[in-house]
């Protein structure tokens, strides 16, 4: 607690405590008055105190009310007045109800008590009591100050928090990473922005003999709900291709919608859509890229996503390959929901994009609009004739173009491939 | 009977006006709150109620989302699940899904709200252009 000032000194405050937690806190020692006390020596009081705003009264120890310095001195300063008050009771221009707090009183919630009490409490402050004797009085001004100092440390231990998540969500996503550049090196970009330093999109790919697997999984929330979906996505997935191998997309998302479904118990009870409020239902929506370039293949298989494909020039225009329409993992999916696989014959210099819906809908351009899947391939459509680096770039400007000043709604994620080079056969395929 | 429910937008949350008396709930806006879930349970339960108690009755329904997030396109399906419901009961419920006539995706979704709920009458109405 802090020191009251010097009598004949200004109102200074004593060094700066760091953790302000409570009303007592923020007390000043002030020597009360009480009732019989009269307005003249009141004056006197204030005269000699020149730091004091407020004069508390005090009947026996307990709180009476709080003169204001500025109040009185108007009061006093109206004809006839002096002459009239001076030798009366100084509760005459008191006020009756100002703030009174018990010392025990958190931060918090005092500031909703001054809140409440008006905009007196800017100039009066608030008298502080424990187990409600008279214990000195409290000033706003402090009052914010610790209730910005409560604010900020929160705030920044929940960055700190999840920053730190952040670190080991991007440890998670390096060996797909890793496999991404030995196995398609200059050949495939990344584009992954989470909205709030961790997400919910999350990403894997896998190096195989004859070619390679690509997954995108975009999980439900965002921020740590979304990041601790991913972790169980990626765990389902793990399990999935442990059981079913690389080849079978469709399988693979099979069996991650029973172990979620499991995982988290979502099965559907009662009529649709009735689900209690703290039961989750959860899932995720993804795309599975299983590309053989040896043979010339690809297969594909989403829930609830599409695979945008892009020919190479003077071999067809950019075409959004649809997913199945049931989600993995939720309630209203059921546990035997089956997907679809879609096969096709890969081409040299052909590009897959695997995207997440946060491109798809984001806000922005002119009318406000999401930028859509139109654009987006209108986009990579035009820039097809750059390396990916470059077309990389190409995309992030449009993009950022786009959204303008909006907020991202949601976790971003692209993701390029050319699993052949343009040239074909000629040049060594991985 | 429930008169009215209306809750105001936010940045981050529709403004939901559904004037029950007057037959008319209009949702308006962006969804993308934490928890659509907690959002949208009052209100889901207040229409069921009132759905439940008409009878050959005719309600219009309007919808001008312009960016809904995955939780919220679920706790919209459940809404359109409930009027669907209340057209087989006999009543009916006319849904205009509002959409920019770029907006393709807001206007697939409206489709495949078609497709999924053939007895309501939806109509995909873009709208004006500025």
């Amino acid at each position: 607690m802090s020191s009251p000032p010097p009598s004949d000194a200004p109102a200074v405050h004593g060094p700066l405590v760091i953790d302000r937690q409570f009303a007592g806190d923020l007390l000043m020692a002030v020597d009360p008055v009480t009732p019989e006390h009269t307005n003249e020596q009141v004056a006197e009081i204030f005269a000699r105190h020149r730091w004091m705003q407020n004069l508390p009264v005090v009947h026996g120890r307990r709180p009476m009310g709080l003169i204001n310095r500025n109040l009185f001195h108007n009061m006093m300063a109206k004809p006839y007045y002096p002459e009239l008050y001076n030798r009366q009771s100084c509760i005459a221009f008191m006020d009756k109800n100002p703030l009174v707090a018990e010392v025990s009183t958190p931060i918090r919630q005092l500031t909703t008590m001054a809140v409440r009490t008006g905009e007196k409490v800017f100039a009066d402050g608030f008298i502080l009591v424990d187990n409600g004797v008279y214990a000195g009085v409290g000033q706003t001004l402090d009052l914010m100050e610790a209730m910005t100092e409560l604010q900020e440390r929160q705030h920044r231990q929940l960055l700190e928090s999840i920053h730190y998540a952040s670190l080991i969500q991007t440890a998670l996503l390096k060996p797909a990473r890793q496999a991404m550049a030995g196995h398609l090196p200059g050949r495939h970009w990344v584009v992954w922005r989470p909205r709030d330093v961790v997400g919910g999109d999350f990403f894997h790919f896998v190096s195989l003999e004859d070619g390679f697997l690509a997954v995108l999984m975009d999980c439900t929330g965002h921020g740590v709900p979304g990041a601790f979906m991913t972790l169980i996505a990626q765990a389902a997935l793990e399990r999935a291709l442990a059981e079913h191998g690389h080849d079978d997309p469709a399988a693979l998302l099979a069996a991650m919608n029973r172990d979620i479904k499991h995982t988290l118990n979502q099965y559907q009870t009662g009529a649709a859509g009735e689900i209690p409020l703290e039961d989750s239902d959860d899932g995720l929506d993804a795309v599975l890229l299983r590309v053989r370039p040896r043979a010339g293949q690809w297969a594909f298989a989403g829930a609830r996503s599409p695979l945008l494909r892009i020919p190479p020039p003077q071999a067809g225009a950019a075409e959004y390959l649809r997913g199945d329409r049931h989600g993995v993992g939720y309630r209203s999916t059921p546990h035997d929901t089956r997907w679809q696989n879609h096969h096709g014959p890969c081409l040299p210099g052909e590009r897959f994009y695997l995207v997440s819906d946060g491109v798809i809908d984001q806000i922005g351009g002119e009318k406000r609009i999401a930028f859509g899947k139109k654009r987006l391939a209108q986009c990579l459509q035009e820039t097809r004739h750059l390396d990916m680096e470059a077309q990389e770039k190409g995309f992030s400007e449009t993009f950022s173009t786009y959204q303008g000043p909006e907020a991202a709604r949601d976790d971003i994620t692209l993701i390029g491939l050319e699993p052949i080079p343009p040239h074909g056969p000629q040049e060594r395929l991985p | 009977m429930d008169e009215r429910l209306y809750i105001p937008a936010t940045p981050d949350t529709p403004e939901v006006d559904f004037h029950f008396a007057q037959r008319h709930l209009s949702l308006r806006g962006e969804s993308y709150p934490e928890s659509a879930v907690h959002f949208y349970h009052d209100i889901l339960q207040r229409t069921r109620a009132f759905l439940q108690g008409l009878k050959e009755d005719r309600v219009r329904v309007t919808i001008e989302l312009k960016y809904f997030n995955s939780s919220s396109t679920k706790m919209l399906f459940n809404l359109v699940e409930c009027l669907n419901q209340a057209t087989a009961d006999g009543n009916h419920i006319l849904l205009e899904w509002l959409h920019d006539p770029e907006d393709d995706t807001l206007l697939e979704f409206g489709q495949e709200l078609a497709e999924d709920f053939p007895d309501l009458d939806l109509r995909l109405i873009p709208t004006q252009s500025a």
